[in-house]
């Protein structure tokens, strides 16, 4: 691994500066340089900033549509396009492999959409199926490109787990350029988002055409996938776009509080992750989700109102038992 | 046309492309009027009127040939055995089921004519239960047909919807989530947005399933008021009973009309031994 680590480090546009500091030329320098990090430091955690951030923004796209695990099969789904894309152009384009990446997620969304509908699959054995295949192609194009002594191809493996040494300002600059997008889109499309998910029904009586607000909300999580997937791996980024979500949910009850929440804790726990997985040169992915999961279950936990410990005390999980109790009693009947 | 005149083979291939072009195109529903041109919307109008109307649920037909008319400003059921095809048929009617043909018209229009008129509550399990939402953004949800899915809600929209929630009795809910409400507290807060949109129909699916009888009496009493105002309300229910007691209209179903009009017409022996196979005990 810290072959890769350097390998990536040297790749990357940093140069060493007259002191032994690091220098830069990017467009970002100002809003770098005033966090009291260096500049590397700087450029990692400002990135999983930002990944965290549109992770969690648009992870409730995926939760509250119940389609976390459709999320997870589209992230497994990007290795084969990163793994072709590479094959395509010999190169490790970081660009280009993300464009790889985001060919592969959508085809891994409608391959699940057709065999739901025209393979008439319950959703459950759909994504089961993608979300094999396409892990076990992305790997099997992974190994082939790794044994064919190509030198280019070191680091390809981070796609993986994720990794964040090889971040550079430009990767920060793609980042923040779709968290604008993803930004834009909720705000504009907020009321017919919360209407459709949460009552599909009255809202397509009401003349909305609600699988356009389907295919809409499957490219926006395209878009977290395919942007977390370097940092956080294929295998882990479902977690990412879960975990925030969860820890928001017990702190708020309106949606218009939950999404900035959900994407502040992504945010917090992406830029935390990535500045202690260098420090410990561990990969990036499992250190960011063990942290978003550990912020999760607090929440879960200690939330003030809907929190484990808070129900108790109010007695409402007692309630709840005993009017479940009384609600079997009468179907029994 | 009727469903006989079609083959097995047709109604699947109409199944087959329903699913995948399903909203391109012309849906059924929202076909443009040939047989009525040009008629004014008045009272005289029914409700909701069927002609020929089929449906099918993954290549299965549900309903076959429904002719039926629910006449305007009465309060009208839909009754019938499980998998008779009663919420079907009003969801197809609203074009949610892709594989539909027939005419269909409501308030003598088509649907996508009159959207801002109809007002409709889906059956309790259609609704994702735990969303983050507030009893009050639900019943705000009734004047977005009015208002657009991007514009701000006005002062005339916030009375609306002050003046529903007071009606149906929830206005001191207005704040609480909706995952924190009682099944009957829920169903008031769904009729509330309806009355919301000022609505000139109100189609209910199921709307008194997982609700006390308290609050399905209260429920009814609104509805029954609102069609002494005019208003039509077309309800999807299974107590025979019920609808035999505070009803005036009913159509009975097992897979297509087995009989419409005034409760103690339909529910007849006869009619119900046709749908349910016996008599059932409340009908007696």
């Amino acid at each position: 691994m810290s072959a890769i680590v350097t390998g990536t480090l040297q790749a990357g546009s940093l140069q060493a500066g007259p002191l032994g500091g690091w220098v830069q030329a990017g467009p970002l320098g100002g809003l770098l340089d005033a966090l009291p990090l260096s500049y590397p430091d700087a450029v990692v955690v400002v990135g999983t900033a930002v990944v965290g951030f549109v992770a969690g923004l648009l992870g409730p796209l995926a939760v509250l549509r119940q389609r976390s695990m459709f999320g997870d099969a589209m992230s497994h789904g990007t290795l084969a396009g990163v793994a072709v894309a590479f094959l395509i152009t010999g190169a490790k384009v970081p660009e280009l492999l993300l464009l790889g990446a985001a060919v592969s997620a959508t085809l891994a969304a409608f391959a699940m959409i057709a065999l739901e509908r025209v393979g008439r699959l319950h959703a459950d054995a759909a994504i089961g199926v993608v979300l094999s295949v396409s892990l076990t192609l992305g790997i099997v194009l992974l190994t082939g490109i790794s044994e064919s002594g190509n030198a280019q191809q070191s680091g390809l493996d981070e796609y993986l787990l994720g990794q964040t040494a090889g971040m550079v300002e430009r990767d920060v600059v793609v980042a923040l350029a779709l968290a604008g997008v993803a930004v834009a889109a909720i705000l504009l499309g907020f009321r017919l988002l919360r209407s459709a998910t949460f009552d599909p029904g009255f809202t397509a009586v009401a003349g909305v055409r609600t699988w356009v607000v389907d295919a809409a909300s499957t490219g926006l999580l395209a878009l977290a996938v395919v942007l977390g997937v370097r940092t956080v791996g294929a295998i882990l980024m479902v977690a990412l776009l879960v975990a925030p979500v969860v820890a928001a949910r017990q702190l708020t009850t309106r949606l218009a509080a939950l999404l900035p929440l959900s994407a502040v804790v992504g945010a917090v726990c992406g830029a935390a992750g990535g500045l202690l997985s260098g420090r410990a040169e561990l990969p990036a992915g499992p250190v960011i989700v063990l942290l978003a999961t550990a912020v999760a279950v607090l929440s879960v936990v200690l939330a003030p109102r809907r929190g484990v410990i808070a129900r108790a005390r109010s007695g409402r999980l007692r309630q709840g038992r005993m009017r479940q109790g009384r609600l079997r009693q009468e179907r029994a009947r | 046309m009727t469903a006989d005149a079609r083959s097995p083979a047709e109604a699947e291939e109409g199944t087959a492309d329903a699913r995948s072009a399903a909203e391109a195109a012309t849906d059924p529903v929202d076909a443009p009027d040939t047989r009525f041109p040009s008629e004014a919307p008045e009272m005289t109008e029914p409700a909701l009127r069927l002609e020929g109307m089929s449906a099918s649920y993954g290549g299965r037909p549900v309903l076959t040939g429904v002719d039926v008319e629910i006449p305007a400003g009465v309060l009208s059921a839909v009754v019938g055995p499980n998998g008779a095809g009663k919420s079907t048929m009003v969801k197809a009617a609203l074009g949610l089921v892709p594989s539909v043909r027939g005419t269909v018209r409501w308030l003598g229009r088509p649907l996508r004519r009159v959207r801002k008129r109809v007002a409709y509550v889906p059956q309790s399990d259609a609704v994702a239960k735990d969303f983050p939402i507030t009893a009050v953004q639900v019943v705000e949800m009734g004047r977005y047909p009015h208002r657009g899915w991007l514009r701000r809600l006005t002062a005339e929209d916030d009375e609306c919807v002050a003046a529903a929630m007071q009606q149906v009795g929830v206005a001191e809910l207005a704040d609480r989530p909706i995952d924190e409400l009682s099944g009957g507290q829920r169903q008031r807060v769904f009729l509330a947005r309806a009355l919301a949109q000022r609505a000139d129909l109100i189609v209910l699916d199921e709307p008194f399933t997982a609700v006390d009888a308290r609050t399905e009496a209260a429920l009814l009493e609104i509805l029954t008021g609102l069609c002494r105002d005019g208003v039509s309300v077309i309800a999807v229910h299974h107590d025979l009973r019920d609808v035999r007691d505070r009803f005036d209209h009913a159509v009975l179903m097992a897979g297509t009309v087995v009989a419409a009009g005034a409760p103690a017409d339909v529910l007849t022996p006869e009619h119900l031994e046709r749908a349910y196979g016996m008599a059932p005990l409340a009908a007696r």
